[in-house]
């Protein structure tokens, strides 16, 4: 209990522990906040600008432009006329309109920055009036006498209805990707205290190390506190990063804050074992272990999904194996299953997954540390 | 030369944090740029439309279901997938999937028997997605104009085929004269992650030695040696100077590589330089500026990873700031890297240098070397204050 006690007080003291564990999370949150708060609201339909430039009139196509709706009281287009080329072309590339139309009678050129969503929508526009008229045209050839009412249907039908059916799960967002990706992040940070508290059993590492090597105290016993100490102080820390991220930062993580803690703490274990496996495995200074422990969170996190949060997909479609052994990546899909599916089974498969790794983790750096002898330090 | 060569030396004895961080960067620049590029060596390639990634699944097995894949299938990639909402659900929650659309049963029964009542299609779809509202305008058009067929005595049949007859008739589209098809080809999309390895391996490569000249018993034992101040700074500078253009020859390597050498004759290399050239001393100054006021290495770590992860992230090079909120945008514009972002994007559309382009430019990259000049001015008044404090 004593060593408890020393262990908890030695992680307290660090205060690159402390930075790395509650800091650098939180410092990382509060930014995806300020930037994806908004984000969602890009995809979100709102009117396209578009540039008109008549070179030969057209008026039913400009007035059908501008009136046309997505939805009551949407309209599809904001529609820019403008006296000549070179006008429309300075508001392209100033990037008022998306694009814009020549209007030559009946022919049109769409002149584009890029092919992009916009882009596509207003060309499916222009061929769609273009088409209309040559169906009308082809109706009338076949029989005239329909044709009349076929351009009145045509303009005045309804479309066929379309029901939708609802998604289970809450979050839909995703941008909240980003904030699992944060979580797997900040849990597998716990390799750092890790690594610090595996240095602290060798001799050849710290003095602490060569103190402690020369104690009656039993290895097994030192490393057995020792891990307990740091679960117990980063489990506290992490507890403090995820209710910020779920309730200041305002993620949807799904109704079950209980699994979402679990899923979180078992992600804690892999990774301060993962800090114990470097400590232990990896030979050389304490500088080169720091940049493995901090290649080890950055990579995996990458691979999660927290720069580019198609990652996964990517992975999933090219090399799956690497999903299903990654921590970030299975703690970015914990909460996933959790958030969006509402479901236990992936949740479960993603937890043991986590848990096995952490616990060969666990097996690998016993081994060494049992192993190792000191002739003379 | 001999603190010249010292700082090869510590740079030597580093190499595995900086390699480290290279080994992470070019992962994730070419990982991304290699998703994200569109190789744009033909205007056609620029030119096509956006797909749309759609599902319909067929319940009703007639001919109705048979023409509308058909006929979105011209441009779009269709899916087959059999209902299975979890695997739906998945697919949309990573843009996989654009929409899927369900025939009911009896869905084309209804549609021509006016005694039968109508049915409706069935969607799942992320609500509010612009994707999917673009391809339900499309279907709506579609579904009008084939009813408004049905009606004028046309067979489901007849008028599906009258309806992929006139998908022939297409709008001419033009690129605008002042766009280069290559805007978004790999190069371009590459050189927007720079800033992640200049400020990672910048700050690094010159924190981490510069903790190694200020280690007290260091510092003390050069400031009584023979070497002069003048000499020692100039040593310094040098070797911060030549590692900033080893890394900037190491990134023209690798876009050499990426763009198979057509870099080269590109006409907005030149300007990539330049740009590349304004972010290189940013990242240097932010370098000596976190070597002056480290004490350690966690502290070193912990600064370059803050600054690396948070710039890049503010500065719209890892999410691109076209996606940014107004508000967003505002506190971006006080971010340097963001001035890259906007150059970059801006040379990599270019054709010809304009002057309102070379004004643009002038002045995007004259506001990164401003930064730089800050920190840099910064640094120097707090070495000479501890100086003063220490003398």
């Amino acid at each position: 209990m004593q060593q408890f006690g020393y262990s908890i007080k030695r992680s307290l003291r660090s205060i690159e522990g402390i930075f790395w564990a509650l800091v650098f999370p939180l410092f990382l949150g509060l930014i995806f906040k300020f930037m994806f708060g908004n984000l969602g609201t890009y995809e979100q339909f709102s009117e396209v600008a578009v540039g008109v430039v008549e070179q030969t009139e057209n008026d039913v196509f400009v007035e059908m432009l501008k009136e046309i709706e997505m939805e009551e009281d949407l309209h599809m287009f904001e529609v820019f006329e403008y006296e000549n080329v070179d006008e429309a072309e300075k508001a392209l590339q100033n990037e008022t309109v998306y694009t814009y139309i020549v209007v030559d009678g009946d022919e049109f050129t769409l002149m584009i920055r890029k092919m992009d969503i916009y882009t596509s929508l207003v060309k499916s526009f222009v061929d769609q009036y273009k088409q209309n008229y040559t169906l009308i045209e082809e109706v009338a050839k076949k029989d005239p006498k329909q044709a009349v009412a076929f351009a009145t249907n045509l303009f005045d039908s309804d479309s066929i209805g379309l029901e939708e059916i609802e998604l289970k799960g809450q979050d839909k967002s995703p941008y909240t990707q980003y904030f699992y990706a944060l979580l797997g992040m900040a849990c597998l940070i716990a390799s750092m205290y890790g690594l610090g508290h595996g240095m602290d059993l060798q001799a050849d590492m710290t003095t602490i190390g060569a103190r402690r090597n020369v104690a009656p105290t039993p290895k097994m016993q030192q490393f057995v506190t020792d891990f307990l100490a740091s679960m117990t102080m980063y489990s506290v820390l992490m507890t403090i990063v995820l209710v910020a991220v779920v309730y200041v930062y305002g993620q949807d993580f799904g109704d079950n804050f209980g699994l979402v803690w679990l899923v979180t703490i078992v992600g804690t274990f892999t990774g301060l074992a993962g800090g114990y496996l470097i400590a232990t495995w990896v030979k050389g200074p304490k500088g080169k272990k720091e940049a493995m422990c901090i290649a080890f969170f950055m990579v995996s996190s990458f691979l999660g999904g927290l720069q580019m949060a198609e990652m996964p997909y990517i992975l999933e479609e090219k090399c799956p194996i690497i999903n299903r052994i990654n921590p970030a990546t299975l703690l970015v899909n914990a909460y996933k299953s959790l958030a969006v599916f509402g479901d236990y089974q992936q949740y479960a498969v993603n937890v043991i997954s986590l848990l096995v790794i952490g616990v060969l983790f666990m097996i690998f750096s016993v081994a060494k540390l049992r192993r190792t002898k000191y002739a003379s330090i | 030369m001999q603190v010249f060569k010292l700082y090869f030396k510590l740079l030597r004895s580093n190499k595995g944090i900086l390699i480290m961080y290279f080994a992470i960067f070019l992962t994730v620049a070419l990982v991304i740029s290699n998703a994200q590029s569109v190789d744009g060596n033909n205007n056609q390639e620029a030119m096509k439309e956006e797909i749309l990634t759609i599902t319909i699944i067929d319940e009703d097995q007639k001919s109705f279901g048979n023409g509308l894949k058909e006929y979105f299938s011209s441009g779009n990639d269709i899916v087959d997938m059999e209902y299975d909402e979890q695997k739906i659900l998945d697919k949309l929650y990573w843009r996989k999937l654009d929409y899927a659309l369900v025939i009911p049963k009896g869905f084309e029964e209804s549609l021509l028997d006016e005694d039968v009542k109508d049915m409706t299609l069935k969607c799942m779809k992320v609500p509010g997605y612009f994707d999917a509202s673009f391809f339900e305008s499309e279907l709506s058009l579609y579904t009008s104009k084939l009813t408004s067929l049905l009606k004028a005595g046309y067979s489901v049949e007849d008028a599906q085929k009258q309806l992929l007859d006139l998908q022939d008739e297409q709008t001419k589209v033009e690129l605008a004269t002042f766009v280069n098809a290559n805007q978004n080809d790999k190069s371009t999309t590459f050189l927007a992650y720079v800033p992640y390895l200049f400020i990672t391996l910048g700050m690094n490569g010159i924190g981490l030695i510069l903790l190694t000249f200020n280690a007290p018993l260091v510092r003390a034992r050069m400031e009584c040696s023979s070497t002069t101040m003048k000499t020692r700074i100039a040593g310094l500078v040098g070797g911060i100077l030549l590692y900033g253009m080893l890394l900037m020859v190491t990134v023209i390597v690798v876009v050499a590589i990426v763009s198979k050498g057509r870099i080269f004759m590109d006409v907005r290399f030149p300007y990539f330089l330049i740009n590349m050239f304004g972010m290189l001393l940013f990242s240097l100054s932010l370098g000596f500026f976190t070597g002056t006021i480290a004490k350690n290495q966690d502290a070193v770590n912990g600064l370059v990873n803050v600054l690396s992860i948070g710039l890049c992230f503010l500065g719209g090079v890892f999410v691109p700031y076209e996606f940014f909120g107004d508000a967003v945008l505002k506190v971006a514009k006080f971010v340097p890297t963001y001035w890259y972002a906007v150059t970059n994007t801006k040379i990599g559309a270019m054709t010809e240098m304009t002057s309102g382009l070379a004004n643009d430019i002038f002045w995007q990259v004259g506001l990164v070397l401003g930064y730089a000049l800050v920190i840099f001015s910064v640094t120097i008044v707090i070495i000479a204050n501890r100086r003063k404090q220490t003398a």
